[in-house]
């Protein structure tokens, strides 16, 4: 575990999100200033340099996302403002080439579906609504339809909005396996169970399973990790209880699949601080970071055991942002 | 596993006092990267709901950290050596799934085995010396020599234990143990044996006795005869008698490798032990008194000599400890005095009493990988050795699934084999460094369907490097140097999806920096129809919107692809049939500009007739055809071809009054910017008369059509 760069001063206020772009030689970074900075890495030097910025929305941006190489240089984000808007890099920087208003609050997150079901979008939003929009003229990418839009966890009557704004957790997380069909998975509002959702073609969205903690809480973060040839799938959640947890989803008949959830790992150690804001997995799905309000970021892989034939999770390192006391190189 | 955790420079708070943060609604966020093993981090507001923009400007930094260590330059010279000896065992291996399935265990399989795993051997060691060695050096050595030596002294033991001279896995191990030991752990030292030389009674220094029992333990035989030697000169008499006997005693202590069969050899042990046998008779006769010399008691030591000749495991046990040596040594001495028949399947059983008196260090790694190998226990050595060097721990499984050491099932949770699992996190540990991404996929695609899957990942999300700054045409054809690698690996490993995947990737690159004919290619290898149909749409908006002049400078560059689009025999009709009208229709404009109208007014009749033209560009061929027909110096068109030119004219004219304008019209009035349906048919009105004044000529019949 080793420092390799530092921009000293990326934004003039807190950095919502930073996304990598396919390649990872690019990173997108969106901020409460309302600015989008794209910072392209200099493989020689191991250092970034600034390659793009603007003001991309009228409040903060929430979060921001990369479109498959396929469909050019184009990003999603949303914002504060309501509104997602598309960018494409054109010879003069990034244009703008569409905004989506559809969402009555404030937009959380934006991700693009898998690129074998074309240029798609999957949105969440404060009012409760997962919505997908589906790109019309990918030469163009100005007309987007609103193809999907649903509550997948209708509020309870008694969770005012303005709680539910303050205590909610709101995340989407596509399937990246096309074998599966489209699949995604969503939490919103305040304590509700992960909901993994199918869409098609040919009908209104199913939700297909639910993962239900021992304890419910809200979740704030989800994120499900590539296939990788695996026979089930990983994903992975964290919440307001401090809690990171990995489940095990997988189903035994492929034809009229009945999907089972398992819980395979929970720590709790950013519980000491409360939150877990972030959890992602790397390209290969082996290993799991998660991010918390304790200050660190954490690593999880999975090691097998011996004989039992079980995986068990383990921490695999940690980074933080506090004065070195000593380095700690403990062994477990 | 080794935790390690770091803290990120410049600190943002004193250690422990994140939570100060936190109040503030500050909290810390992550993304890792596609690219290697690294991720950037950075603070983020606690609960975005409040978020607002802050009163006053704080500028935040983006910290990025490795949680691998990468790679330094003599790692990877390392890494890419070693990959060459994996690559033949590879092929070696696919080669004997061809085979009958117990071909694996015969004889030549094991030699090529044998001489693959002594290359690793030899590459380690070189690996090693060049560690060793003094040099000024560009940047620090990443791993010791000392770290190089254990990987060096762990592979050997390997070597030795697992992988014996094939029509030799039943011979006795304890010579080859002992060899290995004297190479790794040299006892007892030069330095000493010099020093003791130098003297003229040694037996006076305190070193002598334990150097000389240690050269005996060893099996040293020079060393030991010489010092032996030495005695002679003892003012000891009784001394001299012992030595006199015991040392033809140690000249001829039979050895393994001096005889051809082990009978012989078995024959030879048994005669020589009676003869130790006899001089320990005649060492007990020596009266208690005498046992002495002023410096120590001699015969004592002596005696600890003839046990361990007399093959005394609790006098080679006591000896070690007393001499410091460890359980190593005990289990090599053991096999060379105590039993010198020890055959590799019965050593667990002496390391396991051995190490009940004398544990290895569990600190040391090294010690804890030896142990494991010596006891049988290769999965316990593979989990040590992946602490100390996962390239040992990958190359090693590598080697025990197919000897057999390793259960080859899969792990029913992970899908893994033991195997797969230590190549996995070898690879793993690669792409901390993506320019090794080549070496990278080689271990993971050598493992199964998960490691297939995992190299898939790794190599579509190798940079494709399309983007070169003003690249023209030809130097895009240097610059997709990589997209040509890359395919042709996944042919190599059968990863077709892979290779269309990439394709089609490069293929929407090229469109965008206007390298047309390339895209075109790229998308027909990935048989991305649609990408296809996309990239032609862009090549005739280039007409519609830069003109004639830019789209014809376009032709040259699309015009090979049509050839490719023919060979490939998938290639759906339609998207042949757009392709070609792109690709003549913009030939037509270069021949245009290059003057040769006959040609290109030929061409342009034909595209139409053969309707090769799509009905919305209609309306801008026959505005093309205009000034072909008021071409001056000769007919261009036959009476026949004018005739057609009006027929789809008239065609254009009855649709649009009839509501299919639209589809008719919807180019030209693109074309003409700012206009309308009206502004097109006026246009084409144009064309009519030009047409009528063509057809006039060619009534008079005075100029001659040049066909």
């Amino acid at each position: 575990m080793l420092q390799t760069a530092l921009i000293p001063n990326a934004h003039n206020d807190l950095v919502t999100t930073a996304a990598y772009d396919y390649y990872g030689l690019r990173l997108a970074t969106c901020s409460l200033d309302q600015r989008i900075c794209i910072w392209s890495l200099d493989e020689q030097t191991s250092q970034w340099q600034l390659q793009d910025d603007w003001k991309a929305h009228d409040a903060p941006v929430a979060h921001i996302a990369w479109a498959h190489p396929e469909f050019g240089d184009v990003i999603a984000s949303a914002g504060f403002d309501r509104t997602v808007k598309i960018w494409e890099r054109s010879t003069g920087g990034w244009v703008e080439k569409a905004v989506l208003l559809d969402a009555r609050a404030s937009v959380r997150q934006v991700e693009f579906a898998p690129n074998a079901f074309g240029l798609r979008l999957a949105t969440i939003s404060t009012d409760g609504m997962l919505r997908v929009y589906d790109c019309l003229e990918q030469t163009r990418l100005d007309a987007w339809l609103l193809s999907e839009q649903l509550d997948p966890c209708p509020a309870t009557p008694d969770a005012a909005p303005s709680t539910r704004e303050a205590n909610g957790g709101w995340t989407i997380s596509w399937c990246k396996d096309r074998y599966w069909g489209q699949l995604i998975a969503c939490a919103s509002g305040i304590k509700a169970p992960v909901s993994i959702i199918q869409i098609s073609p040919s009908q209104s969205p199913q939700t297909i399973l639910k993962l239900e903690p021992p304890i419910p809480d809200t979740v704030t973060t989800l994120s499900w990790a590539p296939g990788c040839g695996r026979s089930y799938h990983l994903l992975a959640t964290g919440g307001r209880d401090g809690h990171v947890r990995i489940w095990k989803v997988f189903t035994d008949d492929e034809d009229a699949p009945s999907w089972t959830a398992q819980l395979v790992a929970d720590f709790d150690d950013h519980a000491q601080g409360g939150t877990v804001g972030k959890v992602e997995w790397n390209l290969t799905g082996t290993l799991l970071s998660s991010t918390g309000s304790d200050g660190r970021v954490r690593l999880w892989k999975a090691t097998s055991s011996s004989g039992l034939g079980g995986r068990i999770w383990r921490s695999a390192g940690s980074i933080g942002v506090e004065q070195q006391q000593q380095m700690d190189e403990s062994s477990v | 596993m080794r935790v390690k955790n770091i803290d990120l420079v410049p600190p943002l708070v004193e250690a422990g006092k994140f939570h100060e943060l936190a109040q503030a609604g500050q909290t810390i966020s992550a993304s890792l990267s596609p690219y290697n093993n690294s991720l950037a981090v950075h603070i983020a507001p606690l609960e975005p709901s409040s978020s607002k923009p802050s009163a006053i400007v704080q500028e935040e930094a983006l910290y990025f950290a490795s949680y691998d260590d990468i790679p330094s330059s003599e790692r990877r010279l390392f890494i890419a050596d070693t990959l060459v000896i994996f690559s033949m065992f590879k092929t070696m291996l696919k080669g004997a799934k061809l085979r009958d399935s117990s071909w694996l265990q015969s004889r030549d399989a094991l030699e090529i085995i044998r001489k693959l795993s002594v290359d690793y051997v030899n590459f380690i060691k070189e690996c090693w010396i060049h560690a060793s060695q003094p040099l000024s050096r560009s940047e620090p050595l990443q791993f010791t020599a000392e770290h190089y030596r254990s990987v060096y002294s762990s592979f050997s033991l390997f070597v030795v234990l697992c992988i014996p001279e094939p029509g030799y896995e039943d011979a006795p191990v304890g010579e080859e143990l002992m060899e290995w030991l004297n190479i790794h752990f040299i006892e007892p030292s030069t330095e000493e044996g010099d020093q003791l030389s130098s003297l003229d009674s040694p037996w006076e220094d305190e070193n002598f006795w334990p150097y000389l029992t240690r050269s005996i333990l060893r099996g040293l035989s020079k060393a030991s005869l010489f010092f032996l030697n030495t005695l002679l000169q003892h003012p000891s008499e009784d001394i001299q008698d012992l030595v006199k006997t015991l040392l033809p005693l140690v000249e001829t202590h039979p050895r393994l490798p001096q005889f051809t069969a082990e009978r012989d050899f078995a024959y030879a042990s048994r005669k020589w032990k009676d003869k130790v046998k006899a001089l320990r008779v005649e060492m007990d006769r020596i009266p208690e008194e005498s046992r002495f010399d002023e410096f120590c008691n001699w015969w004592d030591s002596l005696s600890d000599i003839v046990g361990i000749l007399e093959g005394r495991g609790e006098v080679i046990q006591r000896v070690c400890q007393d001499l410091g040596a460890d359980w190593k040594e005990v289990c090599a001495a053991w096999g060379v005095f105590v039993d010198n028949r020890l055959r590799r399947q019965d050593l667990p059983d002496v390391v396991a009493d051995v190490l009940d008196n004398m544990p290895p260090d569990p600190t040391h790694l090294e010690d804890m990988i030896h142990s494991a190998l010596f006891s049988g226990r290769p999965e316990q050595a593979l989990k040590h050795a992946s602490e100390l060097d996962l390239w040992l721990s990958a190359h090693l499984a590598d080697i025990m699934e197919p000897l057999g050491l390793l259960d080859a099932e899969s792990n029913s949770e992970s899908g893994l084999s033991r195997r797969d699992e230590y190549v996995l996190s070898y690879a793993e540990y690669l792409h901390s460094d993506p320019t090794l991404w080549r070496i990278t996929i080689v271990y993971l695609y050598s493992c199964g369907k998960i490691g297939e899957e995992q190299g898939d990942e790794i190599l579509m999300r190798t940079p494709l490097r399309l983007d070169a700054p003003n690249s023209g045409e030809m130097q895009l054809d240097a610059v997709s140097e990589v997209v040509k690698e890359i395919s042709s690996i996944c042919r190599e490993h059968g990863r077709e999806l892979v290779r269309r995947a990439i394709c089609k990737i490069a293929s929407a690159t090229l469109v965008r920096s206007k390298a047309y004919g390339l895209a075109i290619s790229y998308s027909v290898s990935a048989e991305d129809w649609p990408g296809l149909g996309r990239i032609i749409d862009a090549v005739l908006e280039e007409y519609i919107q830069n003109g004639p002049v830019i789209f014809a400078s376009h032709a040259s560059k699309i015009a090979p692809s049509l050839e490719e689009v023919h060979a490939s025999s998938q290639t759906e009709a339609i998207f042949v049939h757009r392709l070609m009208f792109a690709v003549r229709y913009s030939q037509i404009h270069k021949m245009r500009l290059e003057q040769d109208f006959c040609t290109a007014a030929s061409d342009l009749v034909t595209l139409l007739r053969d309707e090769i033209a799509p009905r919305s560009w209609w309306p801008v061929l026959l505005c093309d055809s205009v000034e072909f027909l008021q071409y001056g110096p000769k007919l261009l068109f036959s009476s026949a071809d004018a005739i057609e030119l009006l027929r789809k004219l008239e065609e254009i004219s009855i649709r649009s009054s009839q509501g299919s304008a639209e589809d008719y019209l919807v180019v030209l009035i693109r074309t003409i910017k700012g206009a309308g349906i009206k502004e097109a048919l006026e246009r084409l009105k144009t064309v009519r008369l030009a047409i009528a004044r063509y057809l006039a000529r060619c009534t008079v019949g005075v100029e001659k059509h040049y066909g």
